[in-house]
């Protein structure tokens, strides 16, 4: 269980968190959610006492962090965002020198790093030097060493950045079949990423927390807007004028064009009856304009701190 | 009032940085000044007393001689050892390795009473005339010399002085130190000008002599100072001479010095006479200085003495042997023989005085010889022979004494600077003169003294092929192995 | 601590740092060894002391990397936030990079060896020369370590403790300047040269207090003295708590 009240640090007179407090309770799986910049690295190197705050308390299992940090540090494996790999080394020599370094005991070691690396899938490279790995390997290296000493708690800064779509599937079923046992806090940039394995998501922004909530409540709602990208071929001015005549539509504007295409973004009013992508097909094949993609998109973080908030 | 409320919001929010910033400089500035602090209090209270000398010659360590020298300094009084010359701070290879640390150990000792400084008169012109106000030592003109004050009593050390040479590569101009006297120069110098020179001794010159500077160190040592006599018509031995050595002479004493030197035996003058026989005197009988002799029945023969016996034969020189000492001075010296070279045979006169008594002091084997090289050829007689002998009045009031040696092994340059101070042959020298001065050694002092360090390894076991053959090892075979093991460490990591 | 040293010293022999630095002594304390040799005297103090004078350039390769590398690689954050003081990191790298020294060390064990093979001597003060080596390299690893906490470039560490070595090695120069310059000075603003002198000398002298080869020159000729092994290892000791002091400064600095 990790307590954060009121945290607050000053970079200059740069207030990289300003006053953020959450708690994360006992087998839970947290999302941190902001922006690029909004605080998230900086609050989870504070919570893993990689730094120390200019005010406000982080209690680790009820260790504070600056007053014992050593008991509250045995209780958490930390991946940050770069993994902190010895590229010289080896993946076994690396994983032994952070038993040695969490104070493994010698009998345990054996078992916990052939569990760890069998969980993680990476027995195959357990020979290899680290700077030789692919990005996923470095980055399941990472979660390897975090897990090492058994830690109650895992702090997961932007786990999934620079993987491929299947390693990040991976390591949301890792991340899920840990969450039994664990607590664990997951940054992310990325709302879906969260939704996907998160029970509650914490969002942040320009260092403060613009939401608390439930990941079913926050699903809720974001579903109340949607938003569509239509991609057609002809005169766009045209196209524009007609779909803004549907009544479902609050908004068409033209986001990008191309020299034979046009992108159109359009929001979907929150009081509409019926759905509009009838009435917008039927609307192109009138004016006799092509639709070659249309798909809804997702809203972004700015726009769903814009739907929190206002 | 906003604006107030956000000061004092910044200042609470920046205090815990602030505070560990505080700690961290506050704690850096207080270990500095607790480890210079320490470090000051370290050197100046037990930095001595944790200080220990573990060299195999004890060259850094002063002996208890020494001790008991700097002891006698009177409470309220100091001696100064004053180097004129900025205190070296290269002492490898050089003679202040054996100086510098060594007189760090007569300051640490003497505290207030003795002082060791390196004042340089370039720096300090006033040093000159605050040590020697009068002018007379010339210490402007000196160089890198150590001056050693006590009231108003000045001695010039000078470096140089403090190691015997090597005299065979003097000879080729190489200074070659054989052995390291600079506590004995020390320690001589200031017992002397504590005690005061007690007897005075003069040397005749003017009879192509050998010179005779290591033998005045150690008479000086025996609180002894040396003056030198020279030879001339109108000769007389001084009121305050005490003892005459007439030493390594190669040509026989003029008349004038004759006369004088009978008259002086006659007054009950004290005589030490060295000769010996080598090319440069083999024809010399010393005729006139036999005439002075003879007033105490003893004659210098003109032979060589060859004494083969086994148990006196030194290695493969043929004319050095070890000589017996008598039993009447075996207590001069711990062993019971000293060297002997290209001696005379010394013996009792063909006239003895009833009053005079002589002694042997030093004899051969009984299967010596003397060989007496003439121009029809040599002949040898084989004997026993004596090469020291000593001799006195008795039941008279003047009391002279006359020790006379075919040797200069005793006194020669030669010889102490090969053998040097502590040897046996100048153990029993100071003997000699301590008996004759009746002087007890607690009156005078006596330091060894060390050798000098010796890197040198067997080099009949290092020929070129073992230089090759290491060569090889060290400087090619064990870096370019490590290099190699680099090269395959690395590229088998580098592709595991 | 061990965890950190051991990997430290390990990690000079997974690339070629550890080795070059070896190979590196190997050959220069080879190189004096022969020309001894040829000369048929073997002085292990003056090899030992020879040695020393390339401190300059071994310590800041054993050290360059040691707080560097681990910055710009972002590995830090393994002190930072596992249950391990700082001062054990700091501890563990200084002993591993000490190691390395030892372990180059060796040649001249092996160089006395062959001295009382060939019937040479090693003389107390060749043993004295050898604990004042370990003290010094001390003193330099702990500067080395400072410099090497500084940056996170290894180059710009390397040339901090070239330097911070350059300015130690020039103690007696530097104070023999000052000597001279503040005597000049005051020569001109008193007009008593002696005065003046005296003045430039307790300055130089007060500079020279803090040069540790002076200090344990005498160990040399066999003189064994407590309190300059005590200089160099508090020292040492500052440097490190200075070393360990930056590297906390990384958690609450504002910049």
């Amino acid at each position: 269980m990790i307590e954060i009240d009121n945290l607050v640090k000053h970079y200059g007179s740069k207030k990289a968190v300003n006053g953020i407090s959450f708690t994360v309770n006992d087998d839970e799986v947290l999302g941190f959610l902001g922006p690029n910049g909004a605080g998230k690295t900086t609050t989870m190197n504070i919570i893993t006492g990689f730094l120390s705050s200019t005010s406000g308390t982080v209690k680790v299992n009820g260790h504070d962090i600056l007053d014992e940090p050593e008991l509250a540090k045995k209780d958490i494996g930390y991946l940050p965002e770069q993994p902190p790999l010895y590229l010289d080394m080896t993946v076994i020599e690396y994983l032994n020198f952070m038993c040695d370094l969490k104070n493994v005991k010698k009998s345990d070691r054996k078992k916990m790093l052939s569990d760890i690396m069998s969980m993680v899938k990476i027995n195959n490279v357990s020979g290899r030097l680290i700077g030789n790995l692919s990005k996923g390997y470095k980055q399941r290296v990472g979660i390897a060493q975090a897990l090492i000493g058994d830690p109650k708690i895992l702090i997961l800064d932007e786990p999934t950045v620079g993987l491929d779509p299947g390693q990040v599937l991976e390591m949301r079923k890792l991340v899920k079949s840990l969450s039994k046992n664990h607590s664990i806090i997951i940054s992310s940039h990325i709302l879906s990423e969260i939704q996907a394995v998160c029970d509650r998501v914490v969002i942040i922004n320009h260092g403060k927390v613009a939401a608390i909530d439930n990941i079913n409540d926050l699903s809720k709602r974001l579903s109340g807007t949607s938003k569509f990208l239509l991609t057609i071929r002809g005169n766009a001015d045209d196209t524009l004028a007609k779909i803004r005549m549907i009544p479902e539509i609050s908004e068409a504007k033209l986001r990008r064009s191309h020299e034979d295409y046009h992108e159109i973004e359009l929001l979907i009013s929150n009081n509409a009856k019926t759905d509009p992508r009838e009435a917008i097909f039927f609307t192109l094949a009138k004016l006799g304009v092509p639709m070659l993609e249309f798909r809804s998109i997702d809203p972004t973080l700015e726009e769903i701190f814009l739907s929190i908030t206002g | 009032m906003s604006t107030e409320v956000k000061k004092k919001t910044k200042k609470i929010k920046n205090k815990r940085a602030a505070n560990l910033r505080l700690l961290s400089i506050g704690s850096v500035i207080i270990l500095l000044v607790i480890v210079i602090a320490a470090n000051i209090l370290f050197e100046k209270l037990i930095g001595n007393a944790l200080t220990f000398d573990f060299s195999a010659t004890r060259k850094n360590s002063i002996s208890y001689v020494t001790e008991e020298v700097i002891d006698k300094i009177p409470e309220g009084s100091r001696v100064r050892i004053v180097g004129l010359f900025d205190r070296p701070t290269e002492l490898e290879q050089t003679r202040y390795e054996y100086i510098v640390p060594l007189l760090d150990k007569y300051d640490s000792y003497g505290k207030d009473r003795l002082t060791v400084e390196y004042i340089n008169p370039n720096t300090y012109p006033s040093i000159i005339e605050q040590l020697d106000p009068s002018g007379v030592y010339d210490l402007s003109n000196q160089g890198s010399v150590y001056v050693v004050k006590y009231d108003d009593k000045l001695s010039i050390v000078d470096p140089y002085d403090c190691f015997n040479y090597d005299q065979e590569a003097a000879m080729y101009g190489y200074d070659i130190p054989t052995e390291n006297l600079s506590e004995f120069t020390f320690t001589n110098t200031i017992n002397n000008q504590l005690a005061g020179f007690k007897k005075h001794a003069y040397f005749l010159t003017g009879l192509q002599e050998e010179s005779s500077l290591p033998l005045k160190t150690i008479l000086s040592s025996l609180r002894c100072d040396s003056q030198d006599l020279p030879v001339s018509d109108s000769f007389v031995v001084p009121e305050d001479c005490d003892i005459l050595f007439i030493n390594g002479i190669n040509s026989d004493i003029p008349e004038s010095v004759e006369i004088a030197l009978k008259n002086y035996i006659a007054n009950g003058g004290k005589l030490f006479v060295a000769v010996n026989y080598y090319y440069s005197n083999a024809q010399e009988k010393y005729d006139r200085l036999n005439s002075v002799l003879s007033d105490v029945n003893i004659t210098i023969d003109n032979s060589l003495i060859l004494d083969e016996e086994p148990g006196h034969k030194l290695n493969t020189q043929n004319y050095e042997s070890y000589v017996d000492i008598t039993d009447d001075f075996k207590s001069f010296a711990e062993k019971d023989k000293i060297h002997s070279a290209f001696a005379r045979p010394v013996r009792s006169g063909d006239t003895p005085a009833s009053y005079v008594t002589t002694l042997p002091i030093l004899t051969t084997s009984d299967k010596a010889k003397a060989q007496d090289m003439t121009e029809s050829g040599t002949q040898e007689l084989e004997g026993k022979y004596n090469v020291g002998m000593y001799a006195t009045y008795t039941g008279t009031d003047i009391f002279p004494e006359v020790y006379v040696f075919g040797t200069t092994n005793l006194t020669s340059d030669s010889y102490i600077q090969s053998y040097g101070v502590s040897d046996t042959n100048m153990e029993f020298f100071r003997s000699c003169i301590r008996n004759m001065f009746k002087l007890t050694p607690e009156e005078t002092i006596n330091i060894g003294s060390s050798g000098l360090d010796s890197h040198a390894i067997r080099t009949e076991s290092v020929t070129s092929t073992t230089i090759t053959v290491m060569a090889l090892v060290f400087i090619a075979f064990i870096p370019l192995a490590l290099i190699i093991v680099a090269t395959v460490v690395y590229n088998r990591r580098k592709h595991l | 601590m061990f965890a950190i040293y051991k990997r430290e010293f390990l990690s000079y022999f997974r690339n070629p740092t550890g080795y070059v630095a070896i190979a590196l002594f190997s050959f220069i304390s080879g190189v004096f060894f022969i020309s001894m040799l040829m000369n048929g005297a073997l002085n292990m103090s003056s090899e030992i002391n020879s040695m020393r004078s390339f401190f300059i350039i071994i310590v800041p390769i054993v050290t360059m990397g040691l707080f560097s590398e681990d910055r710009k690689r972002g590995t830090e954050v393994i002190y930072y936030a596992n249950p391990i003081t700082m001062f054990d990191v700091v501890l563990g790298k200084f002993l591993a990079a000490m190691s390395l020294i030892f372990v180059m060390f060796i040649n001249v064990f092996i160089h006395m060896i062959v001295t009382l093979a060939f019937g040479g001597v090693v003389t107390s003060g060749d043993w004295g020369v050898t604990i004042v080596f370990f003290f010094l390299a001390a003193l330099f690893v702990a500067m080395g370590c400072l410099a090497s906490a500084m940056t996170d470039s290894q180059l710009i560490s390397a040339i901090l403790c070239f330097v911070f070595l350059l300015i130690v090695s020039l103690i007696s120069t530097l104070a023999s300047f000052a000597n001279t310059g503040i005597s000049t000075l005051l020569t001109n603003i008193l007009g008593n040269t002696e005065q003046a002198n005296s003045i430039g000398e307790g300055l130089a002298n007060a500079i020279n207090w803090l040069d540790p080869f002076a200090k344990t020159q005498n160990f040399r000729f066999g003189v064994f003295g407590v309190a300059p092994l005590f200089f160099c290892i508090s020292i040492a000791v500052f440097f490190l708590y200075l070393t360990f002091r930056i590297l906390e400064k990384k958690r609450w600095s504002q910049n």
